[in-house]
């Protein structure tokens, strides 16, 4: 190359003409760019990857902003609060839970039970008091919204310290790492930021799907009766069907919740004991890339999401008395779940009632009982 | 210096992106337990699944809300992927 090079000046030497030693020059730019590369390359890098992080930091910061100034909104109009909130709803933004200690496991789905409710109850607590005049399904549903605002806070103050990491740092592995996971991450937000809407306005969501078709379920088969709250925000109704005793168990709406149908269903096994031959969960699952949402899909297992507590108590009280469990599923997307339910899942509804009432016949002999859980979020199915 | 170049000239021009609101727009389906007539409308505030609610305009009963949901558009029903 340094042959090259030694040529080119002299070829520069030979050339008088102007448009000559342009060319040379022209020619002369790709190799002073390759032999330059290697030192001024992973500044150029770092440079382009930072500011693709900051493009997506700035909307990250829209996003966040409008859902935080949507939330205040929503709690001026429902709650008319006597004071002004925007400290207090900052404070909430920043709330925490820290994860209880994983080094000895023995006893940790009790701890975080406890640890999650407690931040639950602190968390509907401050709302209530932010909304005097709102109704009990109200507040479940505005601190929801509220949990919205949060989640994208964290979200943006998640990436907002990959990002001036790696500039203050100018560490190309730490903005490499923040930018590869940015398109997973900006799905997220901008599906926090449409399920902002649901919650405002008390809209069902695609993860109520679940509840709705235990709802309908028993709406369909009389509507069921001695409807009691068996747990916190958890409801169960008896339906007679086909000679057997099905207990419909459900978050209680209108509010947004997702109850405890762990802890109501073990109450209800502990009661009925032997009589219960079948566990059937009912519940929306994130599909795949390239499935289509609000398809129906059966297995066998707990399905349920979240942090594990109340699948870890099913299975536990399945084992025990030795029941079987059956789960029904409908496919949606992460965006689908949290956003107003589109009328492609709305429609699943019949076609898993259907399949609800062939599996009960099928697997709960005539005088026995079967517990349905629908699961998910309550907003807007009473 | 390229560096400083790329710092004072902003690269998001290149790609600017629609930030309003992207409002969603449920619709109510109402259905009457007398004379199974249905009915929908656009979704008020206060509007809940089995909510009883409304007139049917049909023979007068309460009718009862059966459904809350978004509606498809013609265009996201077709699949543009091969698989």
């Amino acid at each position: 190359m340094f042959i090259t090079i030694f040529n080119f000046f002299q070829e520069i030497g030979k050339n008088t003409d102007i448009i000559g030693i342009i060319v040379s020059l022209v020619w002369l730019i790709p190799w002073l760019i390759f032999l330059f590369y290697p030192m001024f390359g992973s500044k150029f890098q770092i440079t382009f990857i930072l500011r693709e992080v900051e493009k997506k930091l700035e909307k990250l910061k829209m996003y966040r902003d409008e859902v935080r100034n949507r939330t205040l909104e929503a709690i001026k109009r429902i709650g008319k609060p006597k004071e002004d909130i925007s400290k207090r709803l900052d404070d909430l933004l920043d709330f925490f839970i820290i994860q209880p200690e994983s080094m000895d496991p023995y006893g940790i789905v009790w701890k975080l039970e406890h640890l999650i409710e407690s931040g639950e109850s602190k968390f509907e607590n401050v709302v209530r008091e932010m909304c005097p005049e709102a109704q009990e399904y109200q507040i479940k549903t505005l601190s929801n919204l509220v949990e919205v605002a949060r989640g994208l806070n964290t979200i943006y103050r998640l990436v907002r310290h990959y990002y001036l990491l790696g500039k203050r740092t100018a560490n190309y592995a730490i903005a490499l790492q923040i930018q590869m996971i940015l398109p997973q991450i900006m799905e997220i937000a901008e599906a926090y930021r449409k399920a902002a809407q649901a919650f405002e306005y008390g809209q069902p969501i695609g993860d109520g799907i679940g509840v709705l078709v235990a709802a309908e379920f028993a709406y369909r088969n009389g509507n069921g009766k001695n409807k009691m709250e068996i747990a916190k925000d958890t409801v169960v109704s008896e339906v007679d069907f086909e000679g057997r005793k099905v207990l419909v168990v459900r978050a209680l709406g209108p509010g947004a919740t997702v109850g405890r149908p762990g802890e109501a269903v073990k109450r209800i096994v502990e009661k009925e004991k032997d009589k219960i031959k079948l566990i059937l969960t009912v519940d929306a699952a994130i599909k795949l890339e390239g499935e289509e949402s609000g398809k129906m899909m059966e297995g066998i297992g707990v399905a349920i999401g979240g942090p594990g507590i109340d699948k870890y108590k099913i299975e536990e009280i399945a084992k025990t008395y030795g029941i079987p469990l059956h789960a029904l599923v409908i496919t949606e997307s992460i965006t689908d779940a949290i956003t107003p339910l589109r009328e492609k899942i709305y429609k699943a509804v019949d076609v898993v009632v259907e399949r609800i009432k062939k599996l009960i016949i099928e697997e709960v002999p005539p005088g026995f009982t079967a517990i349905l859980a629908g699961i998910g979020n309550s907003v807007g199915i009473g | 210096m390229v560096v400083k170049m790329l710092k004072i000239f902003p690269l998001s021009f290149l790609k600017r992106e629609d930030l309003k609101k992207q409002e969603m727009f449920p619709i109510t389906v109402l259905k009457c337990p007398s004379c199974n007539s249905r009915n929908t409308r656009i979704f008020k505030e206060n509007d809940f699944i089995f909510k009883e609610t409304d007139k049917c305009p049909k023979c007068g009963g309460t009718m009862v809300i059966i459904g809350i949901y978004v509606e498809e558009k013609k265009e996201e029903e077709k699949s543009k992927e091969k698989f």
